[in-house]
């Protein structure tokens, strides 16, 4: 025995499966060396086929044998056809050869690799199974490049190949990213159950063998049952004949021995690669010993190199077209959010949604402050402390994850929903995000029996692994993971984002648009009162002189309701004058332009208390002028705003029975100068202090009090022209203190 | 004799106002005109009519009151008479302006006949005696 290796599943990574030193016994194998022909490795089973023992052969020329085995065709010896090999370069041109072997009809295969000439005599099938080569490659070929889509060529694919080899059950198989395998295609007898999306651990394959079927793309063992044949050597070369690429080549026992439990009597496969790597395989199966010929199994082969190129092709092909229709989605989504003004309605509320542009089964569109939610998606809460801890862990603007629970636990309960995230930021600045879900994967592995392996304890009482006996479908439960997001789907989540932000950032420059239109608006206005007010006053002072003459020139021939009446006439002309000085210098504080300098406030409180106090109201007023901080302005505006302020203060400060104290004092602080000027009167209730600044707004206590409810929105306007703020604290009764805060230039 | 006075000043109620009150103030000639072509004829004319004083109103058709004003600081001959801005504008920029451009005095007008009696009154007691000085 040339191998004395005892493979189990502990170790069967490290089987030399390609020296295995055994044949399958439904051929022989002669091994020769170069230049001598010199016989010096032969499969045991020889004299089944020579009636010579092999042991006889070894060390003997090959001529030897030149009787026994006989080329089909006349005139040429067996010799002839080994000599032709060793200096041919394609194989493929000689093999396989019909000879016959003792009278009976076999294929010769005859292949060099190290320094050894291999040949290979297998059993040559009846001419009525025998279908041409070259009728098999055409049909081969024009079943392939009739499929449309992927799924019909796994379709064709895998029914042409039951025909070919007449198996029981035919499995196109994928190999996931982790290298476990998954049936994608089925052909199968009637009688048999679907094994369609059943999942094989990665260990069912070892990687010596993955890497051997890189090499040779087809494989058969014809029969599971029959004992393999070893191999004898002559002294000089014990070395193991690699047999990698032979066509008897052995398999592994452990294989056999998985085989056997899955009841497979012969089993074929076919190699599927894609960019060099096995992408997958076409695994057939017959419940009995089933030979394949060399011809059919070359076609075979051609059909999966077929399948192969077919596959980087229309494999391309089906993403292609799926990112297609993403894109045509986003598209249709951009047009949308370019033709509505409402980025929720164009989104979410329309005909093409988030949810059309990837596999995602729920989305949440943070949005102004809320949650626009489609599909399956957690509660809203939870959606908001998700968001957080996105915030808090992912400082780019995208993230993707299928284990969310693995790294963010509390998604352990959302997980039905949850265990796939998508998230692209919209807006850090207002939260705005959009993410995507998809659901945990749980219900879509199905494995082919259980994975965990089962053990047996051999003769010798020490542990043995074998390959596992039941194959029965068996769920497993991939905790917390979701399908992967596709680059198709990331890529077109990062567009949307793109696009989103654009269409948000035009939105804002309308807005931007509309806030200069406004203004111009507003500044019109202002022109406009300031104009009809200027005009109003001229008739309206027409109206009170010429009241006023007929009251002196007609005087005496007027009753005395008469005269009280035009008394009321000249009342109210006084009073509207009085309102349009008022709102000319409203407008005239919109419309200035702003000069900023210094002003000497100390000279400016110390007029308008001059202004204020006349003679004989000293005892009346008490105003008190502490710290008087300069401030940056424009000086007949401050001018009106204090002379406003400290006016209303003692104006409002008429409670019947006390003098009126008012207090103007400034202070320096954080680049500020606030002053406040307080008083001891009459108070304005809180509740409606934000509308007091109103123009033409007067509270409800200063009703007998004349105004026009101008003063303080004139106030406001200044202090509003400097960048600066204007509040107050009042309590109703005791009286108000206002704040006024102007920026230090 | 009279003291003589040009008040340019298209408003016809403000014109009969001024008049009815400057009647009231004693021995006054004073002449009108609705817009600054008709005053600047009056004055280049220079024959009938010197104005010893001189009324601008500032909003007016065609030139306005800055402009006639110009005029006159621009004409030797006219270079010191007292010239009054006499409007119901209370702009700081019109105040400015009429200053700059050599106005003597700059009177808002009131809206009380009582008022621009007085008002009146002492602009001519001062603007006359000091062009007589």
């Amino acid at each position: 025995m040339e191998n004395t290796f005892t493979a189990d599943l502990t170790n069967c990574d490290r089987e030399p499966i390609h020296i295995p030193g055994f044949v399958q016994s439904h051929g022989f194998l002669l091994a020769l060396t170069p230049g001598t022909f010199l016989i010096n490795k032969a499969s045991l089973n020889t004299k089944e086929f020579l009636d010579k023992d092999a042991q006889s052969l070894i060390s003997q020329p090959l001529s030897t044998l030149e009787k026994n085995i006989v080329p089909a065709k006349a005139g040429s010896t067996l010799m002839d056809l080994i000599r032709l090999a060793t200096i041919t370069s394609n194989l493929e041109q000689i093999n396989p050869q019909p000879v016959l072997v003792n009278g009976k009809e076999m294929l010769f295969v005859i292949h060099q690799y190290l320094d050894q000439i291999i040949c290979e005599f297998e059993p040559m099938q009846s001419s009525d199974d025998t279908i041409t080569l070259q009728k098999l490659m055409s049909t081969s070929l024009s079943v392939i490049q009739s499929s449309v889509t992927f799924d019909e060529l796994l379709q064709h694919v895998s029914k042409l190949v039951k025909e070919i080899t007449g198996y029981s059950r035919i499995m196109i198989y994928k190999f996931h990213k982790d290298q476990h395998g998954e049936v994608i295609a089925e052909a199968n007898d009637e009688h048999l159950e679907s094994w369609l999306h059943l999942h094989y651990p990665a260990s069912d394959i070892p990687s010596q063998a993955r890497e051997l079927y890189k090499l040779n793309l087809v494989r058969i063992i014809a029969d599971v049952n029959s004992t393999p044949s070893g191999l004898i050597s002559s002294p000089e070369n014990k070395k193991p004949l690699d047999l990698t690429h032979s066509v008897l080549r052995s398999v592994s026992p452990i294989h056999i021995e998985y085989l056997k439990n899955m009841e497979v009597g012969a089993s074929f496969s076919i190699s599927l690669i894609s960019k060099g790597e096995l992408w997958g395989l076409i695994a057939c199966h017959n419940s009995t010993a089933r030979f394949i010929d060399y011809n059919s199994r070359v076609a075979c082969k051609f059909i999966g190199q077929l399948f192969s190129a077919a596959l980087e092709f229309k494999y391309a092909e089906d993403a292609e077209e799926k990112s297609t229709n993403y894109r045509d989605k986003q598209q249709q989504l951009l047009e949308q959010l370019m033709k509505g003004d409402d980025p929720v309605k164009s989104l979410i509320n329309s005909e093409v949604n988030l949810l059309d542009i990837n596999t995602a089964t729920g989305v949440v569109f943070f949005y102004e402050g809320k949650q626009y939610r489609l599909g399956e998606v957690p509660p809203e809460t939870e959606v908001d402390d998700l968001i957080a801890w996105v915030r808090k862990h992912e400082h780019s603007n995208f993230f993707q994850t299928s284990t969310l629970p693995l790294q963010y636990p509390a998604a352990k309960k959302l997980s039905s929903v949850a265990s796939g995230i998508m998230v692209t930021e919209i807006s850090h600045e207002f939260s705005e995000y959009i993410i995507w879900f998809k659901p945990e994967m749980i219900k879509t592995v199905d494995w082919a029996g259980q994975q965990e392996k089962d053990t047996s304890v051999s003769e010798d009482g020490s542990l043995r692994i074998s390959p596992r006996k039941s194959f029965a479908k068996w769920t497993q439960e991939v905790k917390f993971n979701s399908d992967e997001w596709s680059n198709n789907e990331i890529a077109a989540a990062i567009k949307l984002r793109e696009d989103l932000i654009q269409v948000i950032n035009k939105k804002a420059g309308e807005i931007r648009k509309l806030n200069e239109l406004l203004k111009e608006a507003y500044d019109e206005l202002d022109t406009f009162s300031f104009t009809i007010s200027h005009d109003l006053r001229t008739p309206l002072s027409s109206i009170k002189n010429y009241t006023e003459i007929i009251m002196e020139d007609h005087g005496s021939q007027l009753d005395e309701e008469a005269k009280f009446l035009f008394g009321k006439v000249i009342i109210a002309a006084d009073k509207m004058a009085g309102l349009i000085r008022d709102v000319l210098q409203y407008s005239r504080v919109g419309r200035a332009e702003l000069a900023t300098d210094p002003v000497d406030m100390k000279k400016m409180l110390a007029e308008i208390r001059e202004e204020l106090i006349t003679p004989g109201k000293e005892k009346d007023v008490i105003l008190e002028i502490k710290n008087t901080p300069d401030v940056c302005g424009d000086k007949t505006m401050i001018l009106q705003l204090f002379t406003n302020l400290v006016n209303n203060a003692v104006k409002y400060s008429t409670l019947p029975t006390q003098i009126a104290r008012v207090s103007v004092n400034g202070e320096v602080e954080d680049g500020f100068v606030t002053y406040t000027i307080e008083d001891n009167g009459i108070g304005i209730d809180m509740r409606y202090a934000n509308r007091i600044f109103e123009l033409f707004k007067r509270m409800d206590n200063v009703k007998k009090i004349e105004g026009t409810g101008v003063g303080l929105a004139i106030a406001k306007r200044i202090v509003e022209k400097h960048d600066g703020k204007i509040w107050l604290e009042s309590r109703l009764n005791h009286g108000t203190k206002f704040y006024v805060s102007l920026p230090i230039k | 004799m009279p003291r003589n006075i040009l008040y340019v000043e298209d408003n016809q109620d403000a014109i009969a106002f001024f008049s009815r009150v400057v009647n009231k103030l004693g021995d006054y000639n004073f002449v009108t005109r609705e817009d600054g072509t008709s005053a600047i004829s009056l004055l280049e004319e220079k024959k009938d009519f010197t104005p010893e004083m001189i009324l601008l109103d500032i909003n007016l058709p065609g030139m306005n009151g800055f402009e006639i004003l110009q005029y006159v600081r621009s004409k030797t001959a006219y270079k010191h008479v007292p010239v009054i801005m006499f409007t119901s504008s209370d702009d700081n920029g019109d105040v400015q302006k009429s200053y700059e451009y050599g106005a003597n005095a700059y009177l808002i007008k009131p809206d009380s006949l009582q008022s621009l009696k007085e008002v009146l009154q002492d602009t001519f007691n001062f603007w006359l005696k000091h062009n007589v000085a």
